[in-house]
């Protein structure tokens, strides 16, 4: 049963929904200049990248509808992305927002018996470009998102605060708080995201975001892209309000699309990346494994001293309504002089992978979110797309001196793991409003060390996510 | 007003319903965890689990094995938490002893706030008062002690006797007793308990950081460095056992607050602790705390050996604990400690007003009369009706008595003893004198 909060909610939702598929309505509302009269498909993508990147990937995407792409002819006039301003002609300012709900329903082996609602997002910001070479970004959260609001790490509200520098095509300059170039689906943006949660490899070992700079750009026909700098810190994914994570990192991901110049290539969209992080945790929890929607530890974090390795691969591949990514990464924690004598302990090594697909079944090209060739109640019911991802997040097994005397006992240091398959589906109702619903089925290697060890380990938790962006 | 205009407003209205909603997101429940632990009434714990794993938990009552189950307690109900047997020589499997993790399964469940209680079953103690009692007495003195109050236990809606709910020493204590920075997870303070293995006397054994690891077992922090974890309380020890005489007080001090443990240590001696401190098999049942100064702390803990004799005396065993010995040899920590046992003296007699007797004794009273009920109809109470009556009545008297004759030792021994001389042998008669003078 909901009850009245959720209830009240579940309206204002349907409200916001009505308003927004309503004519025009956001257009009107706002000030807005008049929508484009070229009829191009919006992309958006995939990776948070740059400003600057996206804004050459809308150019391209342009250009191809220009050359008379089906798909663009057959799409209508709709209104612009965001609410901007230009102050003066060189200078423009989008403005940006993301208000996401997350409703799950009952979970019986876990022993939750009722539904629960909670805000994922209310986020507001602004990006925008000045003098052609310059762009930045200032975003904030309202509140805590999931993962602060979990404790699943420690969230700032200040989201992305950058200013971006293009002194060459090869090389731009970025400084301010951003998410460290590590992980493909950790520097996707959420509304580009396929699924209501990103993948643990993500949301654990991928370091997420925090102080720094970064030299980036694109090499070679743009078939290479490059990203490479220093953060003060190794990520907010990496800490929680009560543990403060590494410092000093080092970050670099190198991307290569070997076809990007090949125009109508089967694997055009093709492309694979190697990135690497290093960092320093200085007698410091280090990280821990904890379910998908943060329900139970399977691992807990023990105490590390020294250098935090972390090596990822991703890659990802696009064609027509489908497609497919995967990601490995791999987290090495050293343990210097922690031992009885002084000795140093072997290293704590995790590691995470996931192989995840999408399909459009109303037909839209995939390029990150799916733009709706029709939106719902103006001639057609926006677009819907399956998605699948199988995964895996697993703790090596950690040895410690004081297991000899109990403290803890083995049983809680030996290698545990999450397995997860979460399968989706995806309902862009306009530009603005996406529906999605998971079910994420997940098993821990020790039920004991599981939210639902009566059901040896293994639950199914499922989940919708009402999102709403401009 | 036309409909376009309203839904020109929408953006703001929708701003405004937001709003509203940040304002009441973060209302939590204002639940009292001092109405669990209000030892004025009898409380109902009910536990649902399935009848196999309760089974098993009693046939393998010696091991730590977890199963999850649900917890109601005054029509609050917390589900999916984990049980196991627990305790040390009271441990069994005909009534165990039962350690509740609200987290162990679901990492952010909490109950009235609380991680963790424990339902101790005294089995090693016919009234089920003599712990509870203590820790209130301590509690009384100002040093921190663990809440406690009585319990009827039902698991699966069968009664299965009658226990007493513990607070558990965890973070959730060290936040309540020292505030929230000792009882940060990475950056808190060290708590251990002491595992008894032989007696030991705070002897110090050697430079290696083995031997203490045995010893204390890490409560929190418990995967971080061995130096950081122990080499403080290897010196510690060290300097315990090899500072020079004239220098002790000074050198301890660095490492541990002397007064509040002479205080700690009056408390014992004046409840008569048998297994504490100064136990009869060495040091037990307390955990040490160490702060993120570097200072320790003695937390006291499984005081069911309390209220043992009442004609022990104030000075018994205190030779045979190092810290304690060579504490004693400082004038100002042995006036501590008697200042201590005049403090609880007072305590202990203190009158209600409209009851003359001591608290002490109303107090034993009162938690015998609440607990009889229960214990009439515990399944599993390992004694008879009439041993725990008896021993009620031993306990009254303990109450009513103690305070003159620990009144009469400390009188001689500000008047100065022989070293060595026992301050309770010239005291006996008193509490003869005192049993004429009770109801």
């Amino acid at each position: 049963m909901l009850d009245s909060r959720t209830r009240r909610r579940a309206i204002c939702w349907i409200a916001v929904t009505a308003l927004l598929l309503g004519p025009d309505a956001l257009a009107q509302t706002t000030s807005l200049p008049p929508p484009p009269q070229e009829a191009a498909p919006e992309s958006h993508p995939p990776t948070k990248a740059t400003a600057t990147d996206a804004k050459k990937k809308k150019k391209k995407t342009k250009k191809k509808g220009a050359s008379g792409d089906s798909e663009t002819s057959e799409t209508k006039a709709k209104p612009p992305k965001h609410p901007s301003w230009s102050p003066v002609p060189a200078i423009k300012i989008d403005f940006k927002a993301r208000l996401e709900t997350e409703i799950r329903s009952a979970t019986p082996a876990l022993g939750l018996d009722d539904t629960q609602v909670a805000w994922q997002d209310r986020r507001v910001g602004i990006e925008g470009t000045a003098f052609k070479r310059v762009s930045f970004e200032i975003s904030r959260e309202l509140s805590d998102d999931f993962e602060a609001a979990h404790d699943l790490s420690d969230k700032s509200a200040w989201k992305d605060t950058y200013v971006d520098v293009r002194v060459t095509r090869a090389l731009n300059l970025e400084a301010g708080r951003f998410k460290l170039p590590f992980g493909r689906e950790e520097t996707t943006g959420e509304t580009n995201l396929d699924f209501v949660h990103r993948s643990l490899a993500a949301r654990v070992l991928s370091p997420g975001r925090d102080v720094g700079i970064m030299a980036h750009g694109r090499l070679f026909d743009r078939r290479v892209r490059y990203e490479a700098g220093y953060f003060t810190r190794d990520g907010d994914n990496g800490r929680t309000s009560q543990t403060q994570g590494g410092e000093d990192a080092l970050v670099a991901r190198l991307e290569v699309a070997p076809f990007a110049s090949l125009a109508n290539h089967a694997f055009g969209s093709l492309e694979a990346a190697v990135a690497v992080a290093t960092s320093q945790v200085d007698n410091r929890l280090g990280l821990r494994g904890r379910t998908v929607l943060g329900d139970g530890i399977f691992f807990d974090r023990v105490y590390v001293n020294g250098q935090r390795r972390r090596i990822g691969f991703d890659a990802a591949w696009e064609k027509g309504p489908g497609s497919v990514s995967a990601e490995y990464i791999t987290v090495s924690d050293d343990r210097t002089d922690m031992g009885f004598d002084g000795d140093d302990l072997p290293s704590v090594g995790t590691k995470a992978w996931y192989v995840a697909g999408t399909w459009a079944l109303t037909g839209e090209r995939k390029h990150g979110r799916l733009e709706p060739r029709n939106d719902l109640l103006r001639g057609g019911i926006g677009a819907v797309e399956l998605a699948a991802r199988v995964e895996e997040l697993r703790f090596e097994t950690a040895t410690y001196p004081g297991s000899a005397f109990g403290f803890p006992t083995e049983a809680a240091l030996s290698g545990n793991a999450d397995h997860v398959v979460t399968l989706g589906i995806n309902w862009y109702l306009n530009h603005y409003v996406k529906l999605q619903g998971n079910l994420v089925r997940e098993w821990i290697d020790d039920p004991e060390r599981s939210p639902a060890p009566a059901a040896g380990g293994r639950f199914l938790s499922p989940v919708l996510l009402l999102q709403f962006h401009f | 007003m036309s409909a376009r205009r309203w839904i020109g407003r929408g953006p703001r209205l929708l701003l405004g319903v937001m709003a509203v909603w940040c304002a009441s997101a973060g209302i939590a429940l204002a639940q009292d965890q001092d109405a669990f632990f209000n030892d004025a009434v009898l409380q109902d714990v009910r536990i649902v689990m399935s009848s196999r794993d309760w089974q098993t938990l009693k046939a393998r009552a010696a091991e730590n094995t977890y199963y999850p189950a649900d917890l109601t307690w005054n029509g609050v109900t917390v589900r999916n938490v984990g049980i196991r047997s627990r305790g040390g020589s009271t441990r069994n499997g005909i009534k165990p002893g039962l350690r509740v993790d609200v987290n162990r399964y679901l990492t952010d469940q909490e109950f009235l706030g609380l991680k963790a209680f424990s339902l101790d079953n005294m089995f090693s103690d016919s009234t089920l008062v003599r712990e509870p009692a203590t820790m209130k007495m301590f509690e009384r003195m100002q040093l921190p002690a663990v809440r406690e109050a009585h319990a009827r236990l039902f698991v699966n809606n069968e009664y299965v006797g009658a226990y007493v709910i513990l607070e558990a020493i965890d973070r959730t204590f060290i936040e309540r007793h020292f505030g929230a920075e000792e009882a940060q997870v990475e950056r808190g303070g060290y708590l251990f308990e002491y595992e008894w293995a032989a007696p030991y006397f705070l002897d110090y054994l050697g430079s290696g950081l083995e031997p203490y690891a045995a010893l204390f077992k890490p409560q929190t922090r418990a995967t971080d460095s061995i130096v950081n974890l122990y080499a403080p309380l290897e010196e510690m020890i060290r300097t315990i056992n090899e500072s020079a005489d004239d220098d002790f007080a000074a050198a301890v001090g660095k490492h541990l607050d002397l007064n509040l443990f002479m205080k700690y240590l009056a408390v014992e001696s004046f409840m008569d602790e048998s297994d504490g401190i100064v136990g009869a098999e060495g040091m037990n049942n307390f955990d040490l705390y160490r702060f993120r100064n570097g200072l320790s702390q003695f937390l006291p803990k499984d005081k069911d050996g309390s209220l043992a004799s009442l004609d022990d005396s104030i000075t018994v065993r205190l030779d045979t604990n190092v810290l304690v010995r060579r504490a004693m040899k400082v004038p100002a920590l042995r006036e501590a400690y008697l200042s201590a046992l005049r403090q609880c003296i007072a305590l202990a007699g203190e009158p209600a007003p409209d009851d003359q007797r001591g608290w002490l004794e109303r107090e034993v009273e009162r938690q015998t009369t609440l607990v009889t009920p229960a214990i009439a109809d515990d399944p599993v109470f390992p004694y008879s009706i009439d041993d725990f009556l008896g021993t009620a009545d031993l306990l009254i008297v303990f109450a009513q008595r103690r305070g003159a004759f620990v009144d009469c030792q400390v009188a001689q021994m500000e008047q100065g003893l022989e070293e060595g001389a026992d301050p309770a042998a010239a005291c006996r008669g008193v509490i003869e004198l005192a049993s004429r003078r009770s109801p």
